[in-house]
């Protein structure tokens, strides 16, 4: 074959550019950190990037909802706490109220410090978590209970639970509802009276002058104690409901690192074996130029004098 | 015996020839660089001879027959070919790159990316319905999502325009191509009917009909014509057919036009009786012939064109409609009813008005028209439409016949232009080392070697000395024959 100035030049040329396309190439790969970076780099493993990055959006939000749910329930368990140990000390207090030795006025002062308590109750079962009461149903920006002048506990919120998505297709009920801690004394949900209210009612007007205080002793202990027993059996299921949101976080985090390592497996750059290549292509570049200027350079013309 | 006078002419011959070659070696050096130039050679033979009685022949020096012009047909032809391919996909690669860029995926500004975060803020709704700074979200995010959607659209659109504008360009170069080619024609047939080889004007005409192969593939023809003069034919709409849009001894060749319906048409002139038709207004009449371009710049930029860019706009177009659609009716739906009955007072979220989406006007005014419960008289704390809207996420919708959640929707889209311009990709780099070696072997058989034509120059000029010293040689004998002879 008959060679020409212009077949090395050419030639030249044309490897010289396929190698700083190949430069550039890892260049960009390097400076980017990504394997690729349009559609047509590679269209399937984009496709599987993206659907990827889909899913680990989708996934940290359900981590949020987790984290916001079990902050929600712990919330809620202090309370149920500080509720139990008031409905002790009220219960204390009627056992104490039931002895027939004790004064009128002894009875009186026993009926304001049970009154304190009620008060008590009442702020403690109206505990917000980030602004949202969290035993008011639904209803979660008024407070959900208050207190008659009479004593009587009231109870305003509604009676649907509030449903969180922890994952896909998958729900977790926060037991939201005030009924859950206070009862209901009637199936009409707009009736605000109910039976923990009533008892304590109750109590403060058999405590108080002419009540009967054998009911004390009787039937009022006896009700007072099947509302703290359903207390703590709330307190335990919502303790339940924690035991699933954190196993539900630790496994949505696991996955998470799943989704992640994929990502990254798929996305990243393996900067070791790329800078490898790099410097690989550059020294092939580097050398390609060195030869050109050697073998474009001689001509007949050099030799002739 | 052959007199001296003879042998003066000769020489003189010799001269003549040896400069003359001299002179066509100065002519390949001076064009070394030009692009489509053949390198030239002066062509020798010798002279006749006539007998000289009782000696035998004697020769009478050197006769130039002609300049050639070193060109493999057959590898330009190829190169034409090839180079059709290469402008085809070439183009095609061009266009589909500009619509990933404006795709710009994988990122985190283009549309996938908002999609998420949208879906996402209705989960953050779910969460928080009492808050109103959650409903702001989803309008903003909603906002946003439908401006990088009419920003996608209509910069598609503008590119399918400005792909339009490509075609018809290239349409206008090849009228004016084929203009060029018509009056070498003419030039070349004038030069050729006088006996010459015009060597420089096919070389003209060669570079022309190489430059036309990048616009489209075509036919051309040199046997019909004895004076060299090319016939160019078009691929015709119908099988095997082809369009002669340019005849070697015609006066002008047939304009190629785009019609609107986007067909490519060569109009050839009606003739009754051997006149052009002349309508009403005194403009001649012509007949569409509907061309199907099978290669080059034309039939890359169509490929993009209706393969792609018309798909997708229309396929995008499907798609904000149905996201407007599904979340308008998971807006509106009656949650407690089983079928699709709507809320009274329902609203929607997106209006998909002229293709183009946007957040209702009155969501915009007052964000607590977002719904997060049930109805707008539910309680604060309930987020139950707001999950349900968040999970259209993983719903399967029905997008123009293809099943797939929104979000798988719109990454296919990416993943087949993806695999087109990947296509497109590879077809340009394999055709660029094909057109490689072909340029290589024109170069091997028509390039101008620097080496080559510098021993030649001193070969002629050699010779060229050598003649001159016959005749200085020439010159003594006669000096001798007559000042000294019988003196």
């Amino acid at each position: 074959m008959r060679i020409t100035n212009s077949t090395l030049s050419n030639n030249f040329m044309r490897n010289l550019s396929r190698n700083l396309e190949q430069m550039q190439k890892y260049q960009n790969q390097l400076s980017a950190g990504k394997l690729v970076s349009k559609p047509s780099d590679d269209p399937m493993l984009i496709s599987k990037i993206m659907d990827l990055r889909a899913n680990i959006g989708g996934n940290e939000q359900y981590n949020s909802n987790i984290s916001d749910s079990i902050g929600w329930v712990e919330t809620q368990d202090g309370a149920l706490n500080g509720a139990t140990g008031i409905l002790q000390r009220i219960r204390e207090l009627v056992i104490y109220g039931a002895n027939g030795s004790l004064s009128t006025s002894d009875r009186g002062a026993i009926k304001d410090e049970v009154m304190q308590n009620i008060e008590g109750l009442k702020d403690v079962l109206n505990t917000n978590f980030d602004g949202r009461y969290i035993f008011g149903g639904q209803a979660t920006k008024t407070p959900p209970f208050s207190i008659t002048n009479e004593g009587e506990l009231l109870y305003k919120g509604d009676d649907i639970n509030i449903k969180r998505e922890i994952g896909k297709q998958v729900d977790v009920t926060l037991l939201t509802s005030g009924r859950g801690v206070v009862g209901e004394s009637s199936s009409n949900p707009s009736d605000q009276t109910n039976e923990l209210g009533k008892l304590l009612k109750n109590i403060l007007t058999d405590l108080g002058e002419g009540g009967e205080n054998d009911k004390l002793s009787g039937e009022h202990l006896e009700n007072l104690d099947k509302q703290l027993e359903s207390v703590l059996s709330l307190r335990s299921r919502i303790g339940a409901i924690n035991n699933r949101l954190e196993a539900a976080k630790s496994r949505n985090e696991a996955e998470n690192l799943n989704l992640n390592t994929l990502l990254s497996e798929r996305e990243d750059i393996d900067i070791a074996e790329k800078f490898m290549e790099y410097s690989v292509m550059s020294t092939v570049y580097q050398a390609s130029l060195a030869v050109g200027s050697k073998i474009l350079q001689p001509g007949l013309l050099d030799y002739l004098r | 015996m052959a007199g001296i006078f003879n042998t003066l002419n000769t020489a003189s011959k010799g001269m003549n020839a040896q400069q003359t070659a001299l002179h066509t070696t100065g002519h390949n050096i001076s064009n070394a660089n030009t692009e489509g130039f053949s390198r030239q050679r002066v062509d020798m033979k010798a002279d006749l001879s006539y007998t000289l009685g009782g000696v035998g022949q004697l020769g009478t020096g050197v006769k130039m027959t002609g300049v050639s012009r070193m060109v493999d047909d057959y590898v330009s032809r190829q190169i034409r070919q090839e180079t059709s391919s290469m402008s085809q996909f070439g183009t095609k690669s061009e266009t589909l790159g500009q619509l990933e860029i404006i795709y710009n995926e994988p990122s985190d500004t283009g549309l996938n990316f908002n999609m998420a975060e949208m879906f996402e803020s209705w989960q953050e709704l779910a969460k928080n319905p009492e808050s109103l700074s959650s409903k702001t979200i989803v309008v903003e995010k909603s906002n946003t999502f439908a401006d990088t959607y009419n920003h996608i659209l209509s910069q598609m659109e503008s590119l399918q325009e400005e792909t339009d504008l490509m075609i018809d360009k290239q349409v206008r170069d090849l009228n004016a191509t084929l203009d060029n080619i018509n009056s070498l024609n003419k030039q070349i047939f004038n030069i050729a009917i006088k006996g010459h080889t015009p060597n420089d004007l096919l070389d003209q005409r060669d570079l022309l009909l190489q430059n036309m192969s990048e616009i489209t593939d075509f036919k051309a023809e040199f046997e019909n014509d004895k004076y060299g003069r090319v016939s160019i034919s078009l691929n015709g709409a119908e099988p095997n057919q082809s369009v002669v849009v340019l005849e070697y001894d015609s006066a002008e060749p047939m304009k190629i036009a785009i019609k609107n319906d986007g067909k490519i048409v060569a109009k050839e002139p009606d003739i009754v009786d051997g006149n052009p038709v002349i309508d009403g207004e005194g403009n001649p009449t012509y007949a569409d012939m509907v061309l199907s371009l099978e290669k080059g710049a034309i039939k890359g930029y169509m490929d993009a064109k209706t393969e792609i860019l018309d798909v997708q706009i229309a396929d995008l177009k499907k798609f904000g409609e149905k996201v407007a659609e599904e979340f308008n009716s998971a807006h509106k739906k009656d949650m407690t009813a089983t079928g699709e009955e709507n809320l009274t007072n329902a609203i929607n979220i997106f209006e998909f008005e002229g293709d183009k989406l946007s957040v209702n006007k009155d969501i915009i005014a007052n964000n607590n028209l977002i719904l997060a419960g049930e109805n707008y008289s539910s309680a604060v704390g309930d987020g139950s439409r707001a999950s349900l809207i968040a999970n259209l996420r993983d719903k399967v919708v029905n997008i123009g016949g293809e099943k797939s959640t929104m979000e798988n929707k719109y990454n296919s889209m990416i993943t087949k232009l993806g695999i087109s311009k990947q296509h497109a990709d590879n077809m340009v780099s394999n055709q660029d080392v094909l057109l490689g070696q072909l340029q290589m072997r024109r170069e091997s058989t028509s390039g101008v070697s620097i080496d080559e034509e510098v021993t030649n120059m001193i070969k002629y000029q050699k010779a060229f000395e050598a003649n001159a010293r016959v005749i200085a040689t020439l010159t003594e004998m006669l000096d001798v024959l007559i000042n000294r002879t019988g003196v």
